[in-house]
């Protein structure tokens, strides 16, 4: 990576109390996210993906670890995420289009909303970047006067987007913009994802559990099973040579149009178990063919195995320093 | 940019389709229509009636005592002689007036407490706690209650009743807004640095406010019959001024020989209740169909 | 050698009572399964698939319901005009369905062995203890490990994939001939639907039942059923064997589709999309209702509903513009 990363997450915790236990929602997360660059994560329920997303943008807070944006350290104190002055350069695309906007704003005031909170533009100029955004989301301005029921699903993710882009942010967390979308509208939205991104030189989180649809849009993609990140590559070389049991499994899962004659057919068994803490060593090791002595004790760390592809399995003895550093 | 062009053919579709879908369901609803022309034929005879009759409420007349119905006193007269239909017009000002009071101030305060309880979660258990408390007395006897500590004024009516509904009114806030706060457009809105003042105000009441409404029409109904229980039992406003309520009490000791005293006091207050009964089942059938009842 | 059918579902049409007046969800469709077959129905939302799938066991509200056209032939009789206590007999007994949600699907004060061995009791009437036998068996078959403890637990102990499976246990319990899958591995994470789909595909060959499972996801007909009916609006568009619809899709619709589902094995600089949107049911559309969308269409699209034509080994579509040239080339 050439320009310094503008997102640097490392050892990222989040911790619930669920019922007297402790649940390790996010566990240790560590990543890298370049100007420009678009980073896959990729998961299950369970994963942990969203709520990392979700810490990124203040949503919810982290119970530790370190978070840098822009360069700037945010703080975590007492519970509370303090983006402070970051907060106007990130900015996320929630996932559910029926839910993500208030049935009595008009999609103008929908759109507008982060600018009238931040204040300072007058109403011609506040007019003005509505209609601008608009354009920019493929909706006729006439849209603008219209309520979020008469809109269709793709139409009010659009909508989700365009606000999200009010106040020029240049990181955006999309926690799976398009699942609940209809595929031939995913498609749509997607490409306007990556219209956006050239356009405007942004850097997207893209979360979500679909691993066609973060092939198509990735650069990097970075694949998280119950709460940590067991496998992170260049997109290409994650979907050609998987090195993580899961990620395999994953890959091999998905139901094809056109057959993959590469994968294998084996259908992982098991499920994510309730309770990860009581799973000793790799969390992965109960369901993972592979498994043997070393990972029903030792949990494995993330450890690069080629030139920026990490992965968190005992498989793969370390040829590199373990480090992150790629 | 074919897709925009096909996205705005669509979305005129749609609009033209929904907009005003809910007020043609309303139209449409049978129980909304005869409360609506009910509560309409009310209120207009509340506030144009007694200017009709000219007559003033309080003269008193020996000679014309216990007249029943009859042309010239089409609700006959009381004991004193005092035209009933006068007296119910201007009464109903009162009441109607107690009714719409009651309902609005349990609705304001409803809404505040039940916007703290339910948007700040620690707040929750000590204010709904007291609400439960206010619950566990029966609204008649904590009005009494209030109303005797107050003195025997409409306003005191008002202040007793409104108490004892505002735990009924901060309860459903409280639940709307505890489904709102899980809104992701909520969650948009502090991710782009919102307060929450901005939150409360832009996004959590807005959209609390529509089975709020609902519940209001049905307070107002129980405040007009309940103003009419507690005149009846000699707390209210104070006679010789009308209301519903004391046009009923004065006639209980003559309910034999001069039923209509009662009756069309009595009737009144029914057929508003029954209105605004009716007028709150087709605004929560329209407003929130999962609550419909199918008949 | 053309089997005769075990369902046959011909020209039905289906509309829910709106506001203002009916509204069509489902408008002439047509698509049959044969014994011991898979068959698919693909669309996306608005289609009319899950519609099609709860009319053959007329589970839609019947006040606000109207079966406009239309017969669903089974055993010789039309399910449509089945007097209600022979359809009874048939639900669960001989026509089985899970639906899509797991979490709202099964009953919360039950514990899993009422709920298996309801139907067991009632079509097979079975006493409490053998059914208590059967339904473990059940639970095995559905591979759901310690049987004989799980079928005392309640639903809210299990996971969604565990769920599903207790809802196929419950579906196959009387061995059925027919099981409609609505979108049953919709909700599901994809490792736990590979998993299910695995296991209805075992469950098929050995009770010997035909399927029919309605998705709206491609890949996952495309590796589970042998014959696909694709709906767009309400309509039938396009019906072939799996292999025919995925290597020559005759319907614009159907190519748009396939093209616009993103590849987990390829790069592509940006997805090839269906521009437009979706009709809602109760927007008009003149002629072909895909023809707002279709980059192909021509003036006799926009004039007359197109006729389901037929393109030969039993690939029809509904695109006579297309046929014709198809015929040609």
């Amino acid at each position: 990576m050439s320009a310094p990363p503008i997102v640097v997450v490392r050892d990222l915790v989040k911790t619930f109390a669920v019922r007297g236990a402790v649940l390790r929602a996010v566990d240790g997360v560590c990543f890298d996210v370049g100007p420009g660059e678009t980073l896959g994560l990729v998961g299950e329920s369970g994963s942990g993906k969203s709520t990392t997303g979700r810490i990124l943008v203040g949503l919810d807070a982290a119970t530790s670890g370190s978070i840098d944006l822009f360069g700037q350290q945010i703080s975590s104190k007492a519970g509370k995420t303090a983006l402070g002055a970051v907060r106007r350069r990130l900015q996320f695309v929630f996932q559910d289009p029926q839910n993500s906007l208030n049935p009595r704003m008009r999609a103008r005031d929908a759109i507008a909303e982060p600018l009238d909170i931040a204040g300072g533009l007058t109403r011609a100029a506040r007019n003005d970047r509505v209609r601008e955004l608009l354009e920019m989301v493929g909706l006729p301005i006439s849209c603008g006067d219209r309520f979020p029921h008469e809109f269709s699903g793709g139409q009010r993710q659009r909508i989700g987007i365009a606000r999200a882009l009010a106040m020029r942010p240049e990181f955006v967390v999309c926690d799976e913009p398009v699942s609940s979308l209809d595929v031939s509208i995913q498609a749509q939205i997607v490409n306007l994802l990556l219209d956006l991104q050239e356009r405007l030189g942004l850097s997207y989180l893209f979360i979500a559990h679909d691993l066609a649809v973060v092939r198509s849009i990735s650069a990097r993609v970075a694949v998280m099973y119950a709460g940590r990140i067991v496998e992170i590559a260049p997109k290409r070389e994650l979907y050609t040579l998987p090195r993580h049991p899961y990620t395999q499994a994953l890959l091999a899962a998905v139901p094809r149009i056109r057959p993959n004659k590469t994968r294998g057919a084996a259908v992982v068994a098991g499920e994510l178990p309730s309770q990860i803490d009581s799973v000793a060593g790799c969390t992965f090791h109960p369901r993972c063919p592979f498994a043997f002595e070393r990972c029903r004790v030792e949990k494995p760390t993330l450890r690069a195995i080629a030139s920026g592809h990490l992965a968190a399995c005992h498989l793969h003895e370390p040829p590199y320093q373990p480090s992150l550093a790629s | 940019m074919t897709d925009a062009v096909l996205t705005a053919a669509s979305t005129q579709v749609l609009a033209e389709r929904r907009r005003f879908r809910m007020l043609r369901q309303l139209a449409a609803h049978r129980s909304f229509r005869i409360g609506l022309v009910l509560v309409t034929i009310l209120v207009l005879c509340a506030i144009i009636g007694p200017m009709l009759t000219g007559i003033d409420p309080t003269a008193m007349s020996i000679r014309f005592r216990f007249k029943p119905p009859s042309a010239r006193f089409p609700f006959g007269t009381d004991q004193y002689g005092r035209d009933i239909l006068t007296r119910v017009l201007h009464g109903g000002r009162l009441s109607l007036s107690i009714g719409f009071s009651v309902a609005l101030l349990s609705g304001i305060f409803g809404a505040l407490i039940g916007v703290a309880a339910g948007y700040f979660r620690t707040l929750d258990p000590y204010v709904m706690r007291s609400m439960d408390a206010l619950m566990a007395f029966p609204a008649i006897l904590l009005a009494i209650g209030i109303g005797a500590a107050l003195g025997s004024q409409a306003s005191s009516i008002v202040v007793a009743l409104a108490v004892a509904y505002v735990p009924r009114t901060a309860r459903i806030v409280r639940a709307s807004v505890l489904v709102i706060r899980e809104m992701e457009y909520l969650q948009a809105a502090r991710v782009s640095g919102a307060g929450d003042l901005h939150i409360i105000v832009k996004h959590v009441l807005p959209n609390s406010l529509a089975p709020l409404i609902v519940q209001l029409t049905f307070v107002f109904a129980y405040a007009i019959l309940a103003e009419a229980a507690l005149s009846f039992l000699g707390i209210g406003p104070p006679p010789p001024a009308p209301s519903w309520g004391n046009i009923i009490a004065e006639g209980r000791d003559y309910s034999v020989e001069a039923w209509w005293v009662m009756l069309f006091p009595g009737l009144a207050v029914s057929l508003a209740a029954l209105g605004m009964n009716l007028l709150g089942d087709g605004l929560r059938d329209v407003l929130d169909p999962r609550l419909k009842v199918e008949t | 050698m053309a089997e005769q059918p075990l369902l046959s579902v011909e020209n039905l049409t289906v509309q829910f009572r709106a506001d203002a007046g009916w509204v069509t969800a489902i408008d002439g469709v047509d698509f049959s399964v044969r014994p011991g077959e898979c068959l698919g129905i693909v669309g996306e939302s608005g289609s009319g698939k899950s519609v099609s799938a709860l009319s053959i066991l007329r589970l839609h509200s019947p006040r606000s319901t109207r079966y406009a056209s239309g017969a669903i032939h089974y055993g010789g009789r039309d399910l449509l005009t089945l007097p209600q206590h022979r359809l009874r007999q048939i639900r669960g007994g001989e026509i089985a369905m899970i639906f899509q949600d797991p979490m709202s699907s099964l009953n919360p004060v039950l514990t899993i062995g009422d709920q298996v061995t309801e139907p067991l009791r009632q079509h097979q009437g079975l006493s409490a203890r053998a059914a208590r036998r059967q339904a473990i068996e059940l639970l095995d078959m559905v591979r759901i490990s310690d049987a004989s403890r799980r079928i005392d637990d309640y639903a809210h102990r299990l996971s969604g994939g565990m769920r599903q499976r207790v809802m196929i246990a419950i579906a196959v319990a009387c061995r059925p001939k027919l099981l409609i899958a609505d979108e049953p591995t919709t909700a599901l994470d994809v490792t736990i639907q590979s998993q299910i789909l695995a296991l209805l595909r075992d469950l098929q060959r050995e009770i010997g039942m035909s399927v029919i499972l309605i998705t709206h996801d491609l890949g996952v007909v495309a590796e589970f059923a042998q014959r696909i009916v694709v709906m767009y609006a309400g309509r039938v568009v396009e019906s072939a064997s799996v292999a025919a619809l995925f290597e020559r899709p005759m319907h614009p619709y159907t190519e748009g589709l396939i093209q616009a589902v993103p590849d987990p094995d390829r790069d592509v600089r940006r997805l090839a999309t269906i521009p437009g949107n979706i009709p809602d049911p109760s927007t008009q559309i003149a002629g072909c209702r895909f023809n707002p969308r279709c980059r192909h269409a021509i003036k006799s699209c926009l004039a007359e509903r197109p006729a389901l034509i037929d393109a030969g080994a039993g690939h029809f579509a509904r695109c006579p513009p297309r046929i014709a040239m198809g015929r040609i080339a």
